[in-house]
């Protein structure tokens, strides 16, 4: 027993409004323009009320909205151009997951975009963990939508900047929580600011890998990068109020010259920062907040047993700029100190040299 | 006692061989430590990319900079017990000890080079320099290695210090083994080995020894302690090679 009865019943409408068309209830007529096949489809699937319950006990709705199809980029198209193994209605169950690339590949004929993107996907963490029989893990119609296929450009594509967290978050769950919550997911989702980093800006689109993939752009060898696609531009990090420049001053600490040297046990900027619960420090909250330093810096295999200690001082110190205070002066002191001893020495060796060579001219043979 | 010229030997046994063997621990540690410390000094350079390589990448490079800190701080710790419990030692030691003297000297030496002053002024068992020398190597290595333990035990020193003193204790301490690295491996050099009259290679660091000749014309009040005051000027006398 797969199906309730209702779907049973439905089905057996279906059948019956397949051999007598005309008999539809006017309530699921489609609207004008809507051709004949797919009108056929619409008489079961145009029924809100049209579910079924799988064999978990999970309601799965079956509905399909007409006027998403109309306004899909897809909307020339049949129902069957995509359902193709819907050969009679009403159709056997378990039909096969819809194929994009029935379309888009190279040289199609009906003009379908192709670019690389499949290919890139067949490699990504999703495409390899699909094509290697997982059903989880997401074909291109469950990023893009299935029905509802609108260019990435249009706000009410799911694939659209602002849409994308919500359309990962439909299976990455708590990331999606964790990244509403963030100073990133805020200024996109609340403040409607483009210029903060959607899912796909930080872990790519259709090329995505795991985090700890050398490939991914937010693996501990990538991420500084990553983040300084915004962050290396002190013009950007002046408007966020961010009085440093994150990237160039981790580069020169000892985490960022052993990460950029491949250490895997120093910390990057997700270490600290978080990757989905980035805050500033001003905020209660965050990781980086000085009331959270130590736990931060004491995680498991960093700087166990941090104490408060820790937060008194600076991060992302530039000792080539006042603003880090004693740093500052220690290190101009150095420099002269070096530079002073360095012009003390040459001018002594020059002294020693000259005068040996000319009394080396003068006296012959200096040596022993 | 002044002695008959022809009882000085040709050449005088300056060092010991436990001093000699303190100088190539000290030599061997300071260049491994010198060499992987300027790799992450340098490290965002093409010479400190080329040290870390080189080395072995940045994890083999602080465990090799770690372990010849280790040897140095035996022989700090050998070094001090020399200095103050063994007889020898002890006079070195006394030797070494700076006074008003030296800081004269030091001009007059200048005042020399520069060419304003004749004759080079007479030193003792230790000129000046090399006092500075013996001096900033020493101190030098002290404060490396009091630097180097709060950066290789900072977990647990930063729960002492506040952050802060951890960032100004790495800048020290890769300020002062810059100096520290000019100091010997520039200066030290030049003055022991490249020098006229003495380039190629002085060879006291070798045998211990030095020849009466250089003792006479460097160390003229050391020289006239032990054998008296009547050596006659040689034919490279007032070379001023001094060490």
């Amino acid at each position: 027993m797969r199906c309730t009865a209702v779907v049973a019943a439905f089905l057996a409408a279906a059948a019956a409004a397949a051999q007598q068309p005309a008999a539809a209830p006017a309530a699921a007529a489609p609207a004008a323009g809507t051709s004949a096949i797919a009108r056929q489809c619409l008489i079961c699937h145009g029924r809100p009320e049209f579910k079924k319950v799988a064999s978990d006990g999970s309601v799965v709705p079956l509905f399909i909205d007409e006027g998403e199809l109309k306004r899909s980029v897809h909307a020339r198209w049949q129902c069957v151009d995509c359902h193709a193994d819907v050969t009679k209605i009403p159709h056997p169950e378990g039909l096969a997951p819809v194929n994009c690339q029935r379309c888009h590949f190279t040289t199609n004929p009906v003009g379908a975009p192709q670019d690389v993107n499949y290919d890139a996907y067949t490699r990504s963490v999703h495409g390899r963990l699909r094509l290697a029989g997982n059903t989880k893990a997401p074909l291109c119609q469950d990023c893009h939508g299935a029905h509802l296929v609108l260019k990435h450009g249009d706000p009410a594509s799911h694939v659209n900047k602002a849409r994308v967290p919500e359309t990962c978050g439909r299976c990455h769950v708590d990331i999606y929580a964790q990244y509403q919550r963030s100073v990133h997911g805020r200024a996109l989702l609340a403040k409607g600011n483009l210029e903060a980093p959607s899912c796909t800006d930080c872990h790519g689109e259709h090329s995505i890998m795991g985090a700890k993939e050398t490939g991914s752009g937010v693996s501990a060898g990538n991420i500084a990068e990553t983040c300084s696609h915004c962050h290396g531009s002190m013009a950007f990090n002046t408007r966020f109020n961010i009085p440093v420049n994150p990237v160039t001053t981790f580069k020169h600490s000892f985490h960022g010259i052993a990460n950029e040297l491949g250490s895997k046990k120093v910390a990057q900027c997700a270490s600290c920062h978080t990757s989905h619960s980035v805050l500033p420090p001003e905020d209660p909250a965050s990781s980086v907040n000085p009331a959270n330093i130590p736990a931060t810096c004491g995680k498991a295999g960093c700087h166990e047993g941090a104490n408060a200690n820790y937060a008194r001082g600076r991060f992302h110190i530039d000792p080539e700029s006042k603003s880090s205070g004693i740093i500052y002066w220690v290190a101009l002191f150095f420099k002269i100190l070096t530079v002073s001893t360095l012009v003390a020495l040459i001018i002594h060796i020059l002294m020693d040299l000259v005068k040996k060579l000319r009394m080396g001219h003068a006296g012959g043979h200096a040596g022993e | 006692m002044t002695e008959p010229r022809n009882t000085v030997p040709r050449e005088i046994q300056r060092f010991t061989a436990n001093e000699l063997a303190q100088h190539w621990v000290l030599l061997v540690t300071l260049v491994v430590l010198a060499l992987t410390g300027l790799g992450l000094f340098a490290a965002d350079t093409w010479l400190g990319r080329t040290l870390i390589a080189l080395e072995g990448g940045i994890e083999a490079r602080g465990t090799i900079h770690r372990l010849s800190a280790v040897v140095l701080m035996l022989l700090v710790g050998w070094h001090f017990l020399y200095v103050v419990f063994s007889e020898r030692g002890h006079r070195q030691l006394m030797e070494m000890m700076p006074h008003a003297q030296d800081f004269s000297d030091v001009r007059s030496l200048l005042a020399f080079l520069a060419g304003r002053r004749g004759t080079m002024p007479e030193f003792g068992r230790f000129t000046p320099l090399q006092k500075l020398q013996y001096w900033g190597a020493g101190l030098g290595s002290l404060t490396m290695v009091a630097t180097g333990l709060v950066l290789w035990f900072h977990t647990a020193a930063m729960m002492v210090v506040p952050k802060w003193v951890f960032d100004v204790t790495t800048i020290v301490h890769g300020y002062e083994g810059l100096i520290l690295f000019a100091l010997l491996f520039g200066w030290h050099l030049y003055i022991v080995h490249l020098s006229p009259g003495n380039f190629p290679m002085q060879k006291t660091f070798l045998t211990g020894r030095i020849t009466a000749e250089r003792l006479r014309r460097e160390h003229r009040i050391e020289y006239r302690r032990e054998f008296g005051d009547d050596a006659p000027d040689g034919p490279e006398d007032g070379k001023g090679e001094q060490r």
